[in-house]
């Protein structure tokens, strides 16, 4: 009797842990994705921009007095940061970019008619000095972190910004997400957590970086 | 052997609906890709959440970093 006990916990415990795992957001889904880059062109310009920019953040890491405005609490971020282990950097650059100030960006999705007559709904993505400069909505702070790792050398192949539906607030929501050594995923949340474990409180929408665009299925 | 009949019945309906399927597809990969794309731009994402305290312990490190940073900006505001 104890030993069907123990099985049958067992296989529960097992059957918990495969639901979790398959729960969390998997950066290996081939099939998921949809294109590069470059086929959004609102995020293809973004990119550019904050390219445009980075230059700017070159020049200030190089040369102290050439920093100007936000350069110089983020050329004093990028410094200590590069000290830190991962983990740490993780942290800091989550609690970073989460004291900005929040604001829903009116100009994220308007309405232009372009020529010809036809309507065109257009995104807006802010760079990361834009973001520094005027704060936005949960998609700037996913992006924000998502530049201001890889600044410090964190791979794009390890980082997605993410859209979820999340379920318990039932809305939508973005969150950066980041590929660990050890394969697991952890999001990087605008309240200042890292969700870790368990995603499962989240609906995966898609997800996008300089190399692609994955459509999780909404 | 109704079982076989019953499976038989199911294949063909099958086959059946998946005919029926191909034959309403008309729009190419590229009319597909900019229509899934236009969808995933309407989707309004602008939830916003509360700073929480957070359960890790707390970095002394990564505070000190973060409370010289706010200095900084603090200061470069008042000139």
């Amino acid at each position: 009797m104890r030993i069907q006990a123990m099985l049958r916990l067992g296989a529960w415990a097992l059957l918990l842990v495969s639901a979790t795992a398959i729960a969390n957001y998997r950066f290996d889904a081939p099939d998921d994705f949809l294109a590069e880059a470059t086929a959004w062109p609102a995020w293809a310009q973004n990119l550019e921009r904050h390219t445009s920019e980075r230059e700017a953040i070159r020049r200030c890491l190089e040369e102290e007095s050439a920093c100007s405005g936000k350069l110089k609490s983020l050329r004093y971020v990028l410094v200590k940061g590069a000290a830190l282990d991962r983990d740490r950097q993780l942290r800091l650059v989550n609690r970073y970019i989460n004291k900005r100030r929040y604001r829903i960006d009116r100009r994220q999705t308007s309405l232009s008619v372009v020529p010809g007559g036809e309507a065109e709904l257009k995104n807006h993505w802010s760079t990361l000095l834009e973001f520094l400069k005027r704060g936005g909505d949960c998609e700037d702070y996913a992006v924000a972190k998502y530049f201001l790792l890889r600044e410090l050398g964190f791979p794009a192949e390890d980082m997605r910004v993410l859209v979820t539906y999340e379920k318990s607030a039932r809305d939508y929501h973005a969150v950066l997400a980041v590929r660990r050594d050890d394969g697991s995923s952890w999001l990087l949340e605008s309240d200042d957590t890292i969700v870790k474990g368990n995603h499962r409180r989240y609906r995966f929408i898609y997800a996008l970086n300089e190399e692609g665009i994955w459509d999780h299925g909404e | 052997m109704k079982i076989l009949i019953i499976a038989v019945m199911c294949l063909a309906g099958g086959l059946a609906l998946a005919d029926e399927g191909d034959e309403t597809q008309t729009e190419g990969p590229i009319e597909e890709l900019q229509i899934r794309l236009t969808t995933m731009e309407q989707i309004n994402v602008t939830a916003e959440k509360m700073l929480v305290e957070s359960s890790e312990d707390l970095d002394s490190e990564i505070e000190s970093i973060l409370l010289d940073a706010e200095a900084l900006e603090v200061e470069e505001a008042e000139e």
